[in-house]
C-alpha cells in the first residue's frame, strides 16, 4: 500500500496533534514536515521540499470525516 | 436576483442532457506537481480532456482511474468514503491532488478552473462521463439547476 509509514505516522502522532485541529499536515515517512491553513499550501510545500519522492497531506481530524457519495459508483479502496 | 447577480460574475448555461447536468472538463496535474517535473526535466501530461457530471450527491469529487493513469500521478492522501457500493461501512480510498476545469463547451469560451483539490479514484466506466464533480468544486460556485426550463447555470 502506498504512503502506509505516512498513513502509521499520522495515525501515531494524532493524540498530540490535537491542538492543530483543522489544518493540513504534511507528512514522510515517520516525520512531520509542517502544517498548513490549505490543501493548496500543503500540496506546494510537499512537491518544494519532497520533490517527486511519495508524501502524505491529511487533514488533522480528532474523528475522521467521511465523505459520500450518493451514486451507485465503486470507489478504489486503498 | 439571480438573473441581476448573472450580470456581474463570470457563468455559462447549459441544457441539461439526459444524464443530468454534463458539462465538458479537463483534469490536470496540479501547478505544484507540474512545476517539481519541470525541476526534474521531465516533461509533464497534457489536460485530459472529460465529460464531467455536476453531482450535488457527492461531497468529494471522483475521477476515473483511466484519466489517473494517463496522468501519471501517485497517492498523496487517503480519505473515508461511503457510497452505496460500500454497504453500511465507510471504506479507505486513495486521492490524489489535481485541478479541475470546466468549460462551456466551445474553445475560448467561458471557463472555471479549481484550485488544487483532493479527489477519488472512482470507476465511472460503465456511467458515460469520466468525472464526478462534487460540491466540493461547486463551493466556489453558484449552482442553479432549473428542471422546468431544461437548463442549468454555473457561475464563478
Amino acid at each position: 500500500m502506498a504512503l502506509e509509514k505516512e498513513l502509521e505516522t499520522y495515525k501515531k502522532k494524532l493524540p498530540e496533534l490535537t491542538q492543530h485541529e483543522g489544518k493540513f499536515a504534511l507528512i514522510q515517512g515517520d516525520q512531520i514536515a509542517d502544517f498548513f491553513s490549505t490543501y493548496e499550501d500543503a500540496i506546494k510545500a510537499g512537491y518544494q521540499k519532497y520533490k517527486l519522492q511519495p508524501f502524505l497531506v491529511k487533514q488533522i481530524r480528532a474523528t475522521e470525516p467521511v465523505f459520500f457519495i450518493s451514486r451507485n459508483v465503486v470507489p478504489k479502496a486503498s | 436576483m439571480c438573473r441581476k447577480r448573472l450580470n456581474f460574475v463570470p457563468h455559462f448555461t447549459l441544457t441539461i442532457s439526459p444524464q443530468g447536468p454534463i458539462v465538458d472538463a479537463a483534469v490536470m496535474i496540479s501547478i505544484a506537481r507540474v512545476k517539481a517535473l519541470e525541476a526534474a526535466g521531465k516533461p509533464h501530461p497534457e489536460a485530459q480532456k472529460v465529460r464531467a457530471l455536476i453531482d450535488t450527491g457527492a461531497s468529494i469529487t471522483g475521477v476515473d482511474p483511466t484519466v489517473l493513469k494517463a496522468l501519471g500521478i501517485s497517492q498523496t492522501g487517503e480519505a473515508e468514503i461511503h457510497t452505496p457500493s460500500t454497504g453500511g461501512t465507510p471504506v479507505k480510498v486513495p486521492t490524489y491532488d489535481v485541478t479541475i476545469g470546466i468549460y462551456e463547451g466551445r474553445p475560448g469560451q467561458g471557463h472555471f478552473i479549481s484550485d488544487t483539490i483532493q479527489v477519488t479514484e472512482t470507476d465511472l466506466s460503465r456511467h458515460g462521463f469520466q468525472v464526478l464533480i462534487g460540491t466540493d468544486v461547486l463551493a466556489k460556485c453558484l449552482f442553479h439547476y432549473n428542471g422546468a426550463e431544461g437548463f442549468f447555470t454555473l457561475c464563478y
